[in-house]
């Protein structure tokens, strides 16, 4: 079967992103709950935002909690 | 929207929130305090055409006991001369828009494991231009929260006037009778988040969502054997989305590493894919930077006729489907952006304590595109403000 850029691209990442699986206890989270990685709370409203402005400009959506609809900009 | 996808928002919403008042527990228990934030944005769009201002209010609060409200309030006021908003000619209009979002959650221990459940709803309303929405939201943290398996599902119904605005503002022979129009639509999806070790995490996901009724745009036309004609789309549209975020803590540089791809396909033979990296980097107490590239590329629909430009697409035959929607062309955009997030704990003492715990931000994007809309620059101002 053949496969697009995109799917290849994401099966790499997974590949490498499962190859160094660790279990991590919560008190050896410092690094992932820096402010530079915990970052959704912070980003939500932009986000949001964000998506909105590509819906209304790419014919893609998903990914971010978007749902094509919700303005007349489709 | 139907009258059983009401009733099943309703419904779920109705039963997370009796659920969620009856055994939720968490560390704010003790303390019996609220805690949250007030957030205040002012976010500003520009492109050639069309400029877009949207101030918005959101709140997030989570009670003692560990159920959480948030919701948002904005407005977008869009200036455009764009023809496919329904000006005439070639004059600005100012149109405002209406938006408001409330959602409820929290979560329950489910042996060692966790359970969040999430209801929302959304409204919308332009004057051209209502969209109603509900969706749920489910989490589950297992082996010490290293992987969370989550899954969500939207319904929204859309309906669609017309409203022309300028020149005479009289409806054009061409377009017919005024309408009132409508779609419906869901989107599902399942995603899983891993905790890979102690610098780095990977979450991926499956979006599917399907659209059902009139999709095209109420003042988009086309020339079509010669003659005008408002442009045609299928009713029906089911896309699929792969999406995948790789996060990568650097503790030696106070920095981090996002990577973010998503790949696209609808049976409207559309195919994208955009790739995005976020640099995140800690200056100190008070000072965050990013820095972020995004690349998208997507294929023209099957029904494009491949030269849409800023001329008006010509068809000839008997054509089912036709379009000047410029996202059916093939196109692809370069976005760069940076965001500088300011907490002004630096102030000194004495009378500015409320200050000092505020958290102010600045954002701005700048998109290079090869679409018919042109070039953009995206910018934001935000206040932050902790609630305890």
């Amino acid at each position: 079967m053949r496969r697009s850029p995109s799917t290849r691209l994401l099966l790499l990442l997974c590949a490498f992103s499962f190859a160094g699986c660790a279990h991590v206890a919560p008190y050896e989270r410092e690094n992932l709950s820096s402010r530079t990685m915990d970052v959704g709370e912070s980003e939500r409203y932009e986000n949001s935002f964000l998506a909105h402005v590509h819906d209304s400009r790419e014919a893609a959506t998903g990914g971010a909690s978007s749902t094509g609809g919700g303005c007349g900009c489709n | 929207m139907a009258a059983t996808e009401r009733g099943l928002v309703a419904i779920a919403l109705l039963s997370f929130v009796s659920l969620l008042s009856g055994s939720s527990a968490h560390a704010d228990e003790a303390s019996g305090t609220w805690t949250g934030r007030v957030e205040t944005r002012g976010s500003y769009y520009w492109e050639r055409s069309t400029r877009v201002v949207a101030p918005t209010i959101g709140a997030r609060v989570e009670s003692p006991r560990g159920v959480a409200i948030q919701g948002y309030y904005l407005i977008d006021s869009i200036t455009s001369a764009s023809v496919a908003a329904g000006a005439l000619v070639d004059t600005g209009f100012v149109e405002i828009r209406h938006e408001g979002n409330v959602t409820v959650g929290g979560e329950i221990d489910v042996g060692e494991n966790h359970l969040a459940l999430t209801g929302g709803v959304r409204y919308s309303h332009e004057p051209d231009y209502d969209s109603y929405s509900g969706n749920v939201v489910a989490r589950l943290a297992v082996d010490e929260r290293n992987t969370v398996f989550g899954y969500s599902t939207t319904v929204l119904h859309d309906a669609v006037h017309q409203v022309f605005r300028t020149g005479n503002q009289i409806r054009p022979p061409n377009m017919g009778m005024a309408f009132d129009r409508s779609f419906n639509g869901w989107t599902s999806s399942f995603y899983v988040e891993h905790v890979l070790n102690r610098r780095s995490v990977f979450v991926g996901g499956y979006d599917i969502s399907r659209l059902a009724g009139y999709l095209a745009s109420p003042y988009r036309q086309v020339q079509v054997n010669g003659s005008l004609s408002p442009e045609s789309h299928p009713d029906l549209r089911v896309r699929h989305t792969l999406w995948a975020r790789f996060q990568l803590a650097i503790p030696e540089a106070h920095a981090a590493f996002h990577a973010i791809v998503r790949g696209y396909a609808d049976d409207w033979d559309v195919r994208a894919m955009s790739l995005e990296g976020r640099w995140y980097q800690d200056l100190g107490p008070y000072l965050l930077f990013r820095s972020s590239y995004r690349f998208y590329t997507q294929s023209n629909s099957f029904f494009d006729t491949g030269h849409l430009g800023n001329t008006m697409p010509t068809y000839t035959g008997a054509p089912r489907y036709f379009t000047a929607d410029g996202k059916m062309q093939r196109f692809h955009d370069h976005e760069v952006g940076f965001a500088m997030v300011t907490k002004l704990g630096f102030l000194a003492d004495g009378g500015l304590e409320w200050f000092r715990r505020m958290e102010i931000e600045f954002s701005c994007n700048y998109r290079y595109s090869t679409n018919r809309f042109g070039n953009a620059i995206i910018g934001a101002l935000v206040v932050r403000m902790p609630i305890d």
